[in-house]
């Protein structure tokens, strides 16, 4: 291991070996064994892990986990939807269908509309019929030009 | 069950729990809740500061184990990592939150002096430490409360955090960086 990397490994994990990665102890443990520097390096970490470790420990307070197990007393779960669910979910009686009767009615008057000559190709058709018409006027007799 | 002539106390793991919370089984839930609540409370606390907060988000995050339990899909990981991922997130979302925010939604009112235990000990030293982890960003001190105070392995705790291994040794780097410039006294304290 080189000595940047076991300054980084004790900046991230502190001075106690057991932090350390396990794949990267060994490695660190034998550069600390002949490394001056290294141990410097440790003892300096090492007081920060002092005040650290002298933090109160916290723990839940008595009533919480009544609160949680209350809680959840009551409270549904958020299961998956079975194929069955599913499928009883489009049965008569849901709000579903007024919508879906909806949706197939405007399918029919869709289909209805565009197969008839009142639909937007006939539209267009008149449109391209009165464009003709109103063209006529302006278009170029070529034998009034350059004479019969 | 007997093995040998012994008896053995049956305790089940956390995943097998939680399939049973899956199932709708409150014993198990309860369980679960009591073998996790206490380093819950701790690592919210470290993260978000107050006791109050702490307690808020780990109830919020026992309840999505509870409700989404049926769905839980571990793919391969431990309860315990996916819970400190759950309750981590939920406290960084809290800190992000605006505090008016987070007013509204409480019984009482966030409570960031020390603890009455706290001030009667006269721990000036605790005191330093939390006010030193409170000033720093959320994702550092969520990596150093994982890995320093809930004694987590690294890969663990990247796994909780959602990062690289080597993403969540750059976070420990600058925490622990930040805590050291902000505890100097102490540490010449220590020194001598």
């Amino acid at each position: 291991m080189r000595p940047e990397r076991f300054r980084t490994l004790v900046d991230a994990y502190g001075a106690d070996p057991a932090r350390w990665p396990a794949r990267e102890r060994a490695a660190a443990e034998a550069l600390l064994a002949g490394d001056e520097q290294a141990h410097a390096v440790l003892d300096e970490a090492a007081a920060l892990d002092r005040i650290l470790a002298g933090a109160p420990p916290v723990t839940a307070s008595t009533g919480l986990r009544d609160v949680i197990r209350r809680m959840t007393q009551d409270m549904p779960q958020h299961k998956p939807l079975s194929l069955g669910e599913i499928l009883a979910s489009w049965l008569p009686g849901r709000r579903l269908w007024p919508n879906l009767a909806g949706l197939a009615v405007a399918l029919v008057l869709g289909v209805t509309l565009g197969a008839s000559d009142i639909g937007v190709s006939g539209a267009s058709a008149q449109t391209v019929d009165d464009l003709g018409a109103l063209m006529e006027p302006l278009s170029l007799d070529n034998s009034a030009l350059y004479g019969s | 069950m007997a093995v040998n002539g012994c008896e053995r106390p049956m305790t089940p793991p956390d995943e097998t729990l939680m399939g049973l919370v899956a199932g709708g089984d409150h014993g198990a839930f309860r369980q679960l809740v009591d073998r996790h609540v206490d380093r819950a409370v701790a690592l919210a606390q470290r993260i978000v500061g107050s006791r109050a907060e702490a307690e808020e988000v780990v109830q919020e995050a026992f309840l999505r184990v509870w409700t989404t339990a049926p769905r839980w899909n571990p793919e391969g990981a431990l309860f315990r990592t996916w819970f400190s991922r759950v309750l981590t997130n939920l406290c960084i979302d809290r800190r992000r939150r605006p505090r008016h925010a987070a007013l509204d939604e409480t019984h009482d009112p966030p409570d960031e002096r020390p603890s009455a235990a706290e001030s009667l000990a006269a721990d000036e030293e605790a005191i330093r430490v939390r006010a030193a982890m409170a000033g720093l960003p959320d994702r550092q001190r969520a990596a150093l409360a994982l890995c320093y105070f809930d004694e987590m392995g690294n890969q663990e705790a990247a796994t909780a955090l959602g990062v690289t291994v080597g993403a969540l040794e750059s976070l420990l780097v600058r925490g622990r960086k930040a805590l050291k410039n902000a505890l100097q006294a102490d540490l010449r304290g220590e020194g001598t």
